[in-house]
């Protein structure tokens, strides 16, 4: 696996989250744009920036944020929704290089001092959920939130994923992951999922890009889990992974063989499930008919996952955590609590 | 203010070259000027002399050249003095160089007095400066904007040789003729500790200028591993504990920043000394204002072994939860804590909040603690309450009376719940089945006894005692003889066999 050429900038603000901007079309290969969300500063902000082709950057926009920004996705390809620690949400549209605040739901998570902690996106809905164990469902198009959980969870929730439009999956500070209906009237989750009897938080979410059932989840104790919402009510899969806490995980959109994970430790690493395939093991899903699955997913089959999955570094140890990781192509965007983003490009998968 | 083999006075003049970039632009002016006769240009003089004063001889040669006399003798004279003056390199030693040097100001000193350049009264003064004469180098003291600009032209020609050791003298000398001791500016100090080798004194002046101790403390860093390479280790006495001293103070500075903190942890680890204490200190006081961010201040505490600060750390987040009413996040932190009596705290908080609504507001939290139900006993107890609870939900009574009867006997239960238990054993006592053994009911009755006879009981729980007694001990009776029968039948059916 090499890498060749990486590239990077100082911001000055500490990076909670980055995201590459989805391409409108595949003509813009080249020129992408990502956006940034600050954190831990007096005054935070959200940048949106534009990558030339000599390698160089240029900032398109930026815009105050009230509170960190604590979560960040792309609704559309110019709708960018973030939640802040503030107890907020918003919903920043780009417009003529500008971004400009369309649209804001305050107060959605008062209590505790960390205010809204993630935010997801699924068509025109949005959910966030925050340290208080609420979740908020909302519409873009109206400014009160559509469906709140009041006591979605006893205790914080660290982060949130729409395995499919009708279901909710949230982690909590605990281990444990609960599955929400959204089409049914109850206030409980409908599932409940335990990583140990442990109480390691579960800081993030990854969904697989096509089959929803597949969630792979980084924890406070450095372990990853690979779980198949499916089956069961503990992960399929638990590798050990980094030894400092896991900041994110990503699935790659369109080669999901492969995943990214970044840690609080300053490490950024890729896993190479394709190895799994070629391997020759058989990947066997664990469905009840007993014939094999061979569309299943690699991940899923966890003997194989343990001994045959390929792992790299893509930098050297960073003396302060790496907070976020976003990849689209053949490039991955990382950035962290130094202050600065960096891009590695070509990366062969 | 290194320490280097090699001549001193290459790096001076290239030190000054960096800062007094007049003559470049001068001969910039110059240059631009296209006209017959540079020399008249109101610059070319000055710029040619500065040239010669820093050294810069190609130049120089270059400036003088445009001249329209360039062909006379005299000037030809100059250009072949300019071109053979002998500077320092790494290559020639320093005696060898001495020698070359001094007979090449001889040679000019000759040329002068033989009166080769009395024509042109600049040329001269030129020669002059290149001879070393003292008098036409102190009328460049006028040029030149600061003391420590005259100090290196000075001995650029009349000491090229000049080791660190001297270089104060000379920098004394240069200070007495620009005005002395009382005209300096806090750089002009700097740069005098620098030429005296006073690290301490820079260090104080830096100290005492700058707003931050961002330069010094770097400077100190850089000075110390240059020093740790160096051959003979004490050139600069007590190098490292300034140093330390200084990062010490830079990195509390960026501590109390909102959001160089981190920056500031990763300095404590470069102080050998002192960092880890400073850090612990330190690193209780960053304010916890989100879950996301104590997670990075226990995660910092864990690398570096700091338990207390850890522990510290989970309780005051714990406490934060419970001040906004979420006890299940409390009771989390209280368990990633370790710590018993906060555990008890928020179990008896539990206990309470059941009381009072019948129902437990964590179960989740109850259903799954796991290794962690053994940090506090009143915990264990809350856990197997619980677990006692979801028995008799889903109807497991001789699993639910077994339960109960040990929490009582065992005495894992606290005095003031033991009431609440024995209601809860009526149903059990007063049931068809007989749940209790003989042996089992005993105990319960004295559990019971012992609940009256102690008289530190609140006064709610008396009255509720009082109330409930009569109920008990019928229902205590009633399955104590139906134990015994039972137990009586199973012996009397062995008896039977005699």
């Amino acid at each position: 696996m090499r890498v060749s050429g990486g590239t990077s900038r100082f911001v000055s603000k500490k990076c909670r989250k980055l995201r590459w901007k989805p391409l409108s079309d595949s003509l813009q290969i080249g020129s992408e744009m990502f956006a940034i969300g600050s954190w831990d500063d007096e005054e935070n902000e959200v940048t949106l920036w534009k990558s030339a082709n000599n390698g160089d950057f240029q900032l398109v926009a930026s815009v105050e944020h009230k509170g960190d920004v604590t979560g960040m996705c792309w609704q559309t390809t110019d709708l960018l929704a973030t939640s802040s620690s503030a107890g907020q949400a918003n919903l920043y549209k780009l417009e003529h290089k500008k971004l400009c605040r369309i649209q804001e739901w305050g107060e959605l998570h008062g209590r505790g001092g960390g205010g809204a902690t993630c935010v997801a996106a699924y068509g025109e809905t949005l959910a966030t959920a925050g340290e208080d164990g609420k979740v908020n469902i909302l519409n873009v198009r109206q400014s009160n939130p559509v469906k709140v959980y009041d006591s979605a969870d006893s205790c914080s929730i660290n982060d949130i994923v729409f395995p499919r439009s009708s279901e909710l999956l949230t982690s909590n500070m605990r281990g444990q992951m609960k599955l929400f209906d959204l089409r049914s009237n109850k206030q409980e989750a409908s599932s409940v999922y335990m990583l140990s009897n442990d109480q390691v938080a579960i800081n993030c979410l990854a969904k697989h890009p096509s089959q929803g059932h597949i969630v792979i989840t980084g924890a406070e104790n450095g372990l990853l889990a690979v779980w198949d919402l499916r089956q069961g009510k503990h992960p399929t899969t638990i590798l050990s992974a980094h030894k400092a806490p896991v900041s994110e995980v990503k699935f790659h959109p369109d080669q999901p063989d492969h995943i990214f994970t970044c840690s609080q430790g300053g490490e950024l690493w890729h896993w190479n499930g394709a190895s799994i395939r070629t391997a020759g093991v058989h990947v066997s899903a664990m469905n009840g008919s007993g014939s094999l699955d061979t569309t299943s997913s690699p991940w899923l089959s966890s003997e194989a996952v343990k001994h045959k999955v390929e792992t790299t570094s893509l930098i050297s140890q960073q003396p302060l955590p790496i907070n976020s990781i976003d990849v689209l192509g053949h490039s991955v965007l990382f950035g962290g609590d130094n202050e600065a983003f960096y891009i590695l490009n070509n990366i062969l998968l | 203010d290194p320490k280097s083999e090699g001549y001193l006075l290459p790096q001076l003049l290239h030190w000054i070259s960096l800062h007094f970039k007049d003559c470049e632009d001068g001969a910039r002016s110059v240059l631009s000027q296209s006209s017959d006769s540079p020399e008249d240009h109101v610059l070319y003089w000055d710029t040619l002399l500065d040239f010669v004063l820093q050294g810069r001889m190609d130049q120089a040669r270059n400036l003088l050249k445009l001249h329209t006399d360039f062909n006379t003798d005299m000037f030809a004279s100059m250009d072949q003095l300019l071109r053979k003056m002998p500077l320092p390199s790494n290559t020639v030693s320093c005696g060898d160089f001495l020698i070359k040097w001094k007979n090449w100001q001889m040679e000019v000193v000759s040329r002068v007095q033989a009166g080769e350049f009395a024509v042109y009264p600049q040329l001269n003064n030129i020669a002059e400066i290149l001879a070393g004469s003292e008098e036409a180098l102190d009328g460049m003291a006028n040029k030149c904007k600061t003391w420590y600009q005259w100090m290196v032209y000075r001995l650029l020609y009349t000491n090229p040789c000049v080791a660190t050791y001297d270089l104060g003298v000379y920098a004394q000398q240069a200070i007495d003729r620009f005005g002395g001791l009382d005209t300096l500016t806090s750089l002009d100090s700097v740069l005098l500790g620098l030429t005296e080798l006073d690290l301490p004194q820079v260090v104080k002046e830096l100290c005492m200028t700058l707003d931050g101790l961002w330069f010094p403390a770097h400077l100190l860093d850089i000075l110390c591993h240059a020093n740790s390479l160096n051959p003979n280790k004490n050139v600069i006495p007590n190098i490292a504990g300034l140093r330390e001293y200084l990062l010490l103070e830079y990195a509390t500075s960026l501590m109390s920043h909102n959001s160089l903190w981190q920056a500031g942890v990763i300095y404590f680890d470069q102080c050998p000394v002192q960092g880890r204490q400073r850090l612990e200190a330190l690193l209780e006081r960053v304010a916890l204002t989100s879950n996301y961010k104590a997670n990075k201040v226990i995660h910092i505490a864990k690398e570096r072994g700091l338990h207390s600060v850890v522990a510290s750390t989970c309780k005051v987040m714990g406490m934060k939860a419970l001040a906004g009413n979420d006890t299940g996040s409390a009771m989390t932190w209280a368990l990633r804590s370790g710590d018993a009596k906060f555990t008890t705290f928020l179990a008896d908080r539990l206990l309470a909040e059941y009381t009072q609504s019948g129902r437990f507001s964590s179960t989740d939290l109850l259903d799954n603690l796991g290794a962690s139900i053994i940090v506090s006993e009143r915990l264990t107890f809350l856990g197997k309450y619980r677990e006692f609870s979801r028995m008799r939900e889903e109807g497991d009574n001789t699993g639910a009376a077994d339960l109960l009867h040990s929490l009582l006997w065992s005495r894992l239960a606290p005095k003031y719940f033991w009431i609440t238990l024995l209601i809860d054993a009526v149903p059990y006592l007063t049931s068809d089945e007989v749940l209790f053994t003989s042996d089992q009911t005993y105990q319960l009755l004295q559990c019971l006894e012992e609940l009256i006879k102690d008289t530190s009981i609140p006064e709610k729980h008396r009255i509720v005692l009082e109330e409930e007694e009569t109920a008990i001990r019928l229902a205590v009776a009633k399955n104590l003889a139906l134990a015994l029968i039972k137990e009586g039948d199973n012996n009397g059916g062995s008896n039977s066999v005699y």
